[in-house]
Order: structure tokens, then C-alpha cells, then sequence
């Protein structure tokens, strides 16, 4: 890319409001999943035995089975979440730029 | 390359006399006839895919096509590809094997392979897509000096890809020598010859659909062997965990963490390196550059990670299947009790329990169609390392046309071939365990750092990043050399001189620290230089001005 142009897009205040978007907004889901992920890991090996403990008195499901199935669909829903964001508001932004550069 | 479809035609012929006359081999080589069903099934298969392979060789003529597929694969297409790359026999057989034998453990391994996916996405991705071309040490050095980067990518690279390799040439012989009674080299000769007729021939856009058909293959059979077992329970998981938990020897302790995880470090180290590892391996970042846009790029990650996910629920539902539809069922059984074959055919033994020889046979089929696909992937990722980052761009400066390049490239391929049947002949009898464990090791070490800098940190320079890269790759290889796995279990000494297994708590550390530390000392005219061309890059990695567009077809 050119310098100059590189330098006229950088100065644009769209350029600017979608890097602050979807930087904070990538870097928060990064950072959820990468807690609830080592939080997970770390009570295995800490709390083994509260996993351990059923949902219910009657049922054979512990508590880490549960959670264990809802990181998987969490991990989903959270990528879900991330491209509908991009495709409706970080997409419009960057089109918008691109036709004023 | 003049007549591919001759050559195809006369190895279709060779692989089908060599499958079908193993008669004669089969009494010394495993004590199981050969399976029917799955031979024809798989015969089948590779007709299909060497069709494919014909089909995509006419659609092979720019370096474009050959390391991108022209750039024109749909975010979902590359999704299911991705996920196919990742959905390996390893992560099927191994994940359902480790749930019928430890039951809640087998799903911690599944939650690790998966949390990289979104981390990908939220910070990779798209970037990735945007800055770069053919492989991910293009974007590494984007704005740095293209020698040392691109040796050291290529280095590390080729580390992932040999341990991958070589644990899938391993998996594959001894399945093969269990499933279709053929002797384990002429497996891996099977494997290494077909591997290499789809990418020299057919590049990305044959690995992509041979890929593509088999994640659809292997989804299809692990969903209907879920059903079958939910479908002897009512569709009622109470039901289904209570009588695993009668029936295991292990009782209530399946339901609950066990001894895969006992201390902190191993427990953040081991998730360290699944969660970063995946942005790090190349045959995965290689994928990112076979679509249209950012936009395709971002969609692909979604539908991968839906796709993997589903699957490793449909794993851990085999795995408790296989529990109470193998473990008490002594025709799976040997003398000692334990599962014939290893806890690793947990779902193939299940398969049968569910639909006879016929569904044992095209779940056999699936197994071997997805050594295939991975390896074939793996191996073009190893050979775009060698030809576009060592040979090119390294060892020419750029200075090659195209012609020549691909010509590389596919010595390259023949060359990792070979490499690839030797050494699956030379560790058959070795312990391999530790060997995706290292590559997802490396991957998060030295690829994923370089990279992740190279894209988000304006100081990095070229003798920063060489060094963290570097640094990166010696201390997890070290560590995992001097740790139980490699020390004990293959050099067989008394006791391991590091006590952990997992080297990426270490690891990483000492790539960032490295790349910082010598960037930030580094006052070169030439890491000046570097500094001041973060700026457009930083532009173009934001809004894909610039980027690499679809070829025009």
C-alpha cells in the first residue's frame, strides 16, 4: 500500500472508530473465553470433586459433564456472536472507508 | 504432468490389486480376514478422490491454484475443510478410546482442541487473510526481512508437520493392519503414494475437496452412531449415563475428573498449548489464504468450529456407547479382557456392535479416508514451506518465476513423501504419543508468537522475531526431549529430568520475552526501517485495502 494513502485512511475518523470497535470487541471475547477456559482447566485440578457433584439428586450427570458440554456450545455461541458483529456494524464501517479512500 | 488421468488410472489399478490380492499376506501379517466391505468402500473412496484429483489438476496452473485453489473456495467450504483438517483419526478414534476408558477426561481433551477456534477468529483471522498470500510466513514477514523470517517459519513449520506426519503414518499402518489384515509398511507406502498424487497433481483445490468429502463422510457416520445409541436408550441420557456408570469397572468415577490432569502447571501448560497451538499450526493458517475475503475468512472459523464442536460431542457419546455396547461384549474382547486392537477401537468395535460387518466396514473406510485427507494436507502445508519460504523467497530472493516454483513445490511434495513412508516405517514400533502433543507444543511457541507480533506489536523487528522464534522452538523441543514422554518412555531411562510434560507454560514465555527483549534493544537502521512500515500494514491488516483478491477465472 502506499504511504500516502495509508496515511489518509489512518486519518479518517471511520478508520479510527472501527479499529476501537473491533479491537475492544475481539480483544473482551478473546479474553472470555481464555477465562473461562483456564477456569475451567484449573478447578479439574483443584476442585476435582465439586465437579464431581450431581446436577440433581436423582441424576447421574455431575457438574463437570454439564459444563463440559456447555464450553463446547459456549465456544460456538461466542464465534457466532463475533461474525454477526463484524457482518452487520465492522463491515459497514469498512466499506465506508474504502469508498472514501 | 502431461497425462495425470494415466496416471491416475494405472495407480487406481495398482492400489486396487494390491488391496484385493493381500490374501496370501493376511495370515502372517494380523490374525483378522480382510474385511470386504471396508476394502470396497475404500476402494470406492479413492476412485472418487482421484477423480477429484484429475478434475482439480486441469485447474492447476498458477502458484495461485496450487498453494490457494485460485483463491476461490466459499467461507463454508473452507469451514468444512478446516474442520476436516482438524477432525483426524487421532482426535476420532483417540477421543473416543480415551472417553471409553476414562469417561469425563476424554471430554477435557475435546474442550482443549476446541477454545483455540475462537481465539483464532477474534484475533487472527481475519488480519491473517488480509495481509497474506500463500502461507503464514508471508504475513510474518510482511514488513520484516525475508530470509531469516521466512527460515525460521519454515524451520518450525516443518517440525509441526513431520510429528504430525508421522503420528498419522503410524496410526494409519497399524489401523489398516486391524481393519483390512494388509501388512503395516504396504499401508503406509498406500497412504504416502496417494498422498502425494493428490497434492503434486491436484495442489489446495484437490486437498480441499478430498477434505471436504471426507468431513462429510465422518460426520455422517459418528452422527448415525450416535443415534443408534441414544436411540436404544429413548433418546434418554439419564438412561445412557446410568447404565455406563453399572456397567464400567470405573463406576461413578467416569462421570468425574480423574488422573489426566493432578497438578496446576501440567493443567495450564497442556491448555496453553491446545488453545494457542491451533493459530500456530501451518496447514490450518494455510487455509485462511484459499478464500475470497476477510468476510469468507471469518465465516469459515464459525462454521469449523460448529462442525468440530458438534463432532466432539458425537465422540464423547460414542465413547459412553462403546462402554455399554463393547466393554461387556467378549467378542470385541481379548484373553486379558481388554479391548481387542487397543482402547483406541473403541468406535470402530461399536460400529459393528451397531451395524455388522456393512457399517464396520464404511466406518473402517471413513477411518483410513481421513488419514488420507489430513496427511495430504499436512504435506502441502511442509511442501509450500520448502518451496514458496525456503526455496523462493529465501534461497532465489523472489528472484523465480512461477513455473519453477511450482515445479519445487512438487519435488518438495515427493521429497516429504518419502521422508513421510520412511520414518512411518521406522517408529511403527516406537511410543509416538508425545508427538502432536509437540507439534500443538512448537506450534504455540514459535509460530504462534512470531506471528502474533509480526501482526499486533510495532516494535517487533526481524532480529527479535528470529529470536523468540527460535527460542520459542529449542525450549519446547528441549523440554519435551528431557520430560517423561521422550525421556523415559522412549530413551527408557529410570526418571525424567523435567517433571512436566507439557512445555508450553514455559515455552511461550520465552519466545515473548525473547522477541521483546531483542527487538526493543535492536537500534539497526534496518529495524528503524521495519518500525516505520508497521503503519501501512496496520492499515491494510484493518481493512484488507491492499489485500490479495480472488483470481480472476
Amino acid at each position: 500500500m502506499k504511504s500516502d494513502l495509508a496515511e489518509r485512511i489512518a486519518s479518517n475518523p471511520d478508520f479510527q472508530n472501527l479499529v476501537r470497535q473491533r479491537t475492544g470487541y475481539g480483544w473482551m471475547m478473546a479474553m472470555i473465553m481464555i477465562i473461562i477456559y483456564f477456569a475451567f482447566i484449573l478447578s479439574i485440578a483443584y476442585f476435582p470433586s465439586i465437579l464431581a457433584i450431581k446436577i440433581a439428586a436423582d441424576s447421574p450427570i455431575s457438574w463437570g459433564i454439564l459444563i463440559g458440554f456447555l464450553m463446547l456450545v459456549f465456544a460456538f455461541v461466542l464465534t457466532g456472536l463475533y461474525v454477526h458483529k463484524a457482518n452487520t456494524q465492522f463491515d459497514a464501517l469498512t466499506t465506508k472507508i474504502k469508498e472514501s479512500a | 504432468m502431461k497425462n495425470p488421468l494415466l496416471i491416475l488410472a494405472g495407480l487406481a489399478a495398482l492400489i486396487t490389486g494390491v488391496l484385493f490380492s493381500t490374501g496370501a499376506f493376511a495370515a502372517d501379517a494380523a490374525p483378522k480376514s480382510i474385511n470386504m466391505p471396508a476394502v470396497t468402500l475404500f476402494v470406492v473412496f479413492v476412485a472418487l478422490t482421484l477423480f477429484i484429483t484429475y478434475w482439480a489438476a486441469q485447474r492447476t496452473r498458477t502458484a495461485k491454484d496450487f498453494y490457494a485453489a485460485g483463491g476461490n473456495i466459499t467461507g463454508f467450504q473452507n469451514g468444512l475443510a478446516l474442520a476436516g483438517d482438524y477432525m483426524s483419526a487421532a482426535s476420532f478414534l483417540g477421543i473416543a478410546g480415551l472417553v471409553y476408558a476414562n469417561g469425563f477426561d476424554g471430554l477435557i481433551y475435546s474442550i482443549g482442541f476446541l477454545v483455540g477456534w475462537p481465539i483464532m477468529l477474534f484475533l487472527l483471522a481475519e488480519k491473517l487473510r488480509n495481509l497474506g498470500k500463500y502461507t503464514f510466513a508471508d504475513v510474518a514477514s510482511y514488513r520484516l526481512s525475508q530470509i531469516p523470517i521466512r527460515t525460521v517459519a519454515a524451520v518450525s513449520s516443518l517440525i509441526v508437520v513431520l510429528m504430525y506426519l508421522i503420528a498419522q503414518m503410524v496410526g494409519a499402518g497399524k489401523l489398516i493392519e486391524v481393519l483390512f489384515g494388509l501388512p503395516y509398511s504396504y499401508a503406509v507406502v498406500i497412504v504416502g503414494v496417494l498422498m502425494v498424487v493428490y497434492v503434486t497433481l491436484g495442489g489446495m483445490l484437490a486437498t480441499t475437496w478430498v477434505q471436504i468429502i471426507k468431513a462429510v463422510l465422518l460426520l455422517s457416520g459418528a452422527t448415525f452412531m450416535a443415534l443408534a445409541v441414544m436411540y436404544s436408550f429413548g433418546f434418554d441420557f439419564n438412561a445412557m449415563f446410568n447404565k455406563a456408570i453399572e456397567i464400567s469397572p470405573k463406576h461413578e468415577a467416569i462421570m468425574a475428573p480423574g488422573s489426566l490432569i493432578h497438578d496446576p502447571i501440567s493443567a495450564i501448560s497442556l491448555g496453553m498449548a491446545l488453545m494457542f497451538g491451533v493459530a500456530g499450526l501451518p496447514h490450518i493458517l494455510m487455509r485462511f489464504f484459499t478464500v475470497t475475503n476477510a468476510k469468507e475468512a471469518r465465516r469459515s472459523v464459525f462454521v469449523a468450529t460448529g462442525f468440530i464442536g458438534y463432532f466432539y460431542i458425537l465422540t464423547f457419546i460414542i465413547g459412553f456407547g462403546a462402554i455399554i455396547m463393547v466393554s461387556t461384549n467378549p467378542a470385541y474382547l481379548s484373553a486379558a479382557h481388554k479391548l481387542i486392537g487397543g482402547d483406541n477401537m473403541a468406535a470402530i468395535h461399536l460400529s459393528h456392535a451397531i451395524g455388522g460387518n456393512i457399517f464396520l466396514g464404511f466406518i473402517s473406510a471413513v477411518a483410513f479416508a481421513t488419514i488420507l485427507a489430513v496427511v495430504s494436507g499436512l504435506t502441502l502445508a511442509g511442501a509450500s514451506a520448502v518451496s514458496h519460504d525456503l526455496y523462493a523467497s529465501a534461497f532465489r530472493h523472489g528472484r523465480v518465476d512461477e513455473k519453477t516454483e511450482m515445479r519445487a513445490s512438487r519435488y518438495a511434495t515427493i521429497a516429504l513423501g518419502i521422508l513421510a513412508i520412511i520414518l512411518g516405517i521406522a517408529f511403527e514400533k516406537q511410543n509416538i504419543a508425545f508427538m502432536v502433543g509437540l507439534a500443538f507444543a512448537v506450534a504455540a511457541s514459535a509460530n504462534f508468537p512470531i506471528l502474533f507480533l509480526a501482526i499486533y506489536w510495532k516494535n517487533l523487528t526481524t532480529r527479535g522475531a528470529v529470536a523468540g522464534g527460535l527460542g520459542g522452538l529449542l525450549t519446547a523441543v528441549t523440554l519435551v526431549v528431557l520430560s517423561k514422554t521422550v525421556w523415559v518412555d522412549v530413551f527408557h531411562f529410570a526418571t525424567p529430568i523435567v517433571p512436566y510434560k507439557d512445555p508450553a507454560i514455559f515455552s511461550m514465555p520465552v519466545a515473548f520475552i525473547l522477541a521483546w527483549f531483542f527487538s526493543m534493544t535492536d537500534k539497526s537502521p534496518r529495524a528503524a526501517e521495519e518500525r516505520a512500515r508497521f503503519h501501512a500494514q496496520y492499515v491494510r491488516s484493518e481493512t484488507g485495502i491492499g489485500a490479495e483478491g480472488a483470481a480472476k477465472h
